[in-house]
């Protein structure tokens, strides 16, 4: 019985072609999204040096000597082009460099435009500027120290220690990759949303049929999730796949556990969609719109629309953070990529393993009930 | 007996659904449960197949208590509903196929039976069908296959004609008569009388809940007084002519409306040839004549002060 309720859900859910646009087709839509929002294509984009023209006055030999050291190499900050002002000019205008810096008492920078280039040109020229006027007051105010500048300069003095926890290095970007993938698992709820439809007589016709079957209710039960369980999963792999393999999505080294997660994750999602329609009274709309608001909201709070929301609802209302079931995805995953330990991931997964079996044991209470009042 | 439901008592809220219903099903039976919308034929159906709770009474199918845990029993029976309750993403053999195994588990017997059910319902050429491309008719037809396909020792049928085009529902009401002749008692709701008069052996008219009146369509036009409903197509009458008319013998009531005469009379011999003589005697002129014997709704009229279908 098992078997055969099992084989006609799992094509039942296969052919869901609503449920199967919500739980693989829009997460890969969005995380193709973010990855080109993000410049990461399909690989680590890497730095291009800045076309810039300068403007040589012969006022500030040092500063020529700086920008030529930095233009020089692989890793080069700048392509420098020493030029006129008139040729300088004609370079902006023709799009071969992205800004003119101008010698002279106060350094001038033109650009024709914004953006990342021209910002670090103008961090750049007022870093110098200020490290400039710095050691010229040193100089004038305190001769006997200038000597003693070149070393001070070239030592980066830090009063703060920085004491990594993970080999890896921080990657806020995956945040958004995290929680999308969380907020995927969620939309497993409406499998199991549509598995309590198959069996409460109340909600839907062919429940009812169900019902009229000498069939065990909690049979039944376990084996349309089992069901669900199997298509939701695969579902993850695949979207897994897609972010690990198609947008070369790092998710750290521990895929066996990441996997771990992504099971445990979806059996949140399901216990958590089981639990909106069996405890819900109402229409099926009602319904998903529970499960879609909480879901995007559990989303949106953990980072997927801007990572550093994450960071303020912990803070700033902790006991929110606790009850967003993405959160835990969330965290679950980033733990596993950036720290060495186990700590916080067992904390993650306890955490969720708490939320399902809530969800999932007020799921039974409500639907082990055989009889109805109306229907 | 098949099924014996004493004095159910069922409220939704402060609504009562069913009064004190009773109800017997004999084996071999095709007992109609007749009653407009909102009369409760569903709400005891419902009861009887325990997925409804009520407050009070006691019901047994095959002899033994009906509840939610009875798979033994649950195994003989098959429903077919009201709306039709099968799944879109499954083809028509599938829907079958999943119903079936639900009671059969042997693979080789199922596939058996759910030809046989294909066939029955006459769905051979559309069993790789989903069931968005059938038509109404044909939902129905699947859905009464999906009801049925495990031979089941009791069938209830819920409506299973509403909405349907005359074939539809003449195939359906056939289908019910062929599985009553194999040995099936069935328990069959409708506010159609033509349908229930047709197929069943015995009926039962309920309204607001309570049964109204039971028995065999002969016994049940029985209980009341109209015999004989005579319709005659008059030019005109006056006064004097329609005063003649209420001396008729066994004369119920006499009514004209748009040149339609209509006389109805208790049960007698000579009813039709009696104002046949008094058409003659009063001069009036007349067309077309004929005379109906009571129906169901004329059962319903006389006991309820209402049509069937109000």
């Amino acid at each position: 019985m098992f078997k055969h309720i099992f084989k006609y859900r799992l094509k039942i859910l296969l052919y869901d072609k609503s449920t199967m646009f919500w739980t693989l087709l829009f997460p890969i839509l969005l995380a193709t999204l973010f990855s080109l929002a993000f410049g990461r294509g399909f690989a680590q984009e890497t730095f291009q040096a800045i076309d810039t023209a300068v403007v040589d006055s012969g006022d500030d030999a040092a500063f020529i000597s700086l920008v030529k050291s930095l233009s020089a190499g692989e890793e080069r900050l700048f392509n420098l082009h020493l030029t006129t002002k008139e040729e300088a000019l004609a370079l902006l205008s023709a799009g071969k460099v992205q800004g003119i810096i101008e010698m002279g008492e106060e350094m001038a920078l033109t650009v024709n435009q914004s953006g990342i280039e021209q910002s670090i040109l103008k961090t750049f020229i007022d870093n110098y500027a200020q490290t400039a006027s710095a050691v010229n007051r040193i100089a004038a105010q305190k001769p006997e120290a200038a000597a003693m500048l070149p070393a001070l300069l070239a030592k980066d003095s830090t009063f703060l220690e920085e004491r990594p926890v993970s080999r890896a290095e921080p990657d806020f970007t995956l945040i958004y990759f995290f929680s999308l993938l969380s907020m995927t698992c969620m939309f497993g709820g409406y499998l199991g949303m549509a598995e309590i439809n198959a069996i409460q007589a109340n909600l839907s016709g062919q429940a009812a049929r169900m019902n009229f079957a000498p069939v065990h209710k909690l049979k039944m039960f376990l084996s349309g999730i089992s069901a669900a369980l199997v298509v939701q999963f695969t579902k993850l792999l695949l979207f897994l796949a897609y972010l690990v393999f198609v947008l070369s999505i790092d998710f750290g080294e521990r895929t066996g556990l990441i996997v771990a997660a992504l099971f445990l994750c979806t059996l949140l999602g399901l216990s958590f969609g089981a639990f909106v329609t069996s405890l819900v009274k109402g229409e099926n709309g009602l319904k998903e719109g529970i499960l879609t608001t909480v879901t995007l909201a559990g989303a949106f709070l953990s980072g997927m629309n801007y990572a550093g929301i994450k960071f303020i609802i912990e803070t700033a209302a902790p006991p929110l953070a606790f009850i967003n079931p993405v959160r835990w995805m969330t965290d679950a995953f980033y733990s596993l990529y950036y720290f060495d330990t186990y700590g916080r991931f067992i904390e993650s997964v306890m955490g969720m393993a708490i939320f399902t079996a809530l969800f999932a044991g007020a799921t039974y209470f409500v639907i082990r009930r055989r009889k109805y009042a109306s229907l | 007996m098949i099924i014996k439901a004493t004095n159910i008592v069922k409220r939704y809220g402060e609504l009562l659904a069913l009064d004190h219903l009773n109800l017997e099903l004999g084996e071999g039976e095709i007992l109609g449960l007749l009653g407009p919308n909102g009369s409760g034929k569903t709400t005891a159906i419902n009861c009887i197949l325990a997925l409804l709770t009520y407050e009070k009474g006691e019901i047994s199918i095959f002899g033994k208590p009906m509840s939610p845990e009875a798979y033994d029993l649950k195994k003989d029976i098959g429903v077919v509903m009201q709306n039709v309750a099968v799944f879109n993403e499954l083809t028509v053999l599938e829907n079958i196929d999943y119903f079936c195994g639900l009671y059969v588990k042997d693979a080789q017997k199922r596939n058996q039976l759910v030809q046989e059910a294909v066939d029955f319902v006459g769905l051979n050429e559309f069993k790789k069908f989903y069931p968005k491309k059938l038509s109404g008719g044909l939902l129905r037809r699947l859905n009464v296959a999906c009801g049925i396909a495990h031979k089941p020792k009791l069938i209830i049928l819920d409506e299973p004609t509403v909405a349907l085009d005359p074939q539809s529902r003449n195939n359906i009401l056939e289908g019910i008569m062929e599985l009553n002749r194999k040995g099936a008692s069935v328990l069959y709701t409708s506010h159609y009388m033509e349908e229930v008069e047709r197929i069943c052996s015995r009926i039962i008219i309920l309204d607001k809940g309570r049964v109204i009146a039971s028995g065999t369509k002969e016994a049940l036009k029985e209980m009341i007084t109209l015999g004989e409903k005579i319709t005659v197509e008059v030019n005109a009458l006056n006064d004097a002519q329609l005063g003649a008319m209420k001396g008729l013998p066994n004369l119920l009531s006499v009514s004209l409306s748009d040149s339609q005469l209509v006389i109805k009379s208790r049960k007698g011999k000579n009813n039709l040839e009696n104002i046949l003589v008094l058409l003659k005697e009063q001069n009036i002129g007349f067309g077309k004549i004929y005379s109906e014997l009571p129906t169901l709704n004329d059962v319903f009229l006389e006991i309820t002060g209402k049509e069937l279908r109000d």
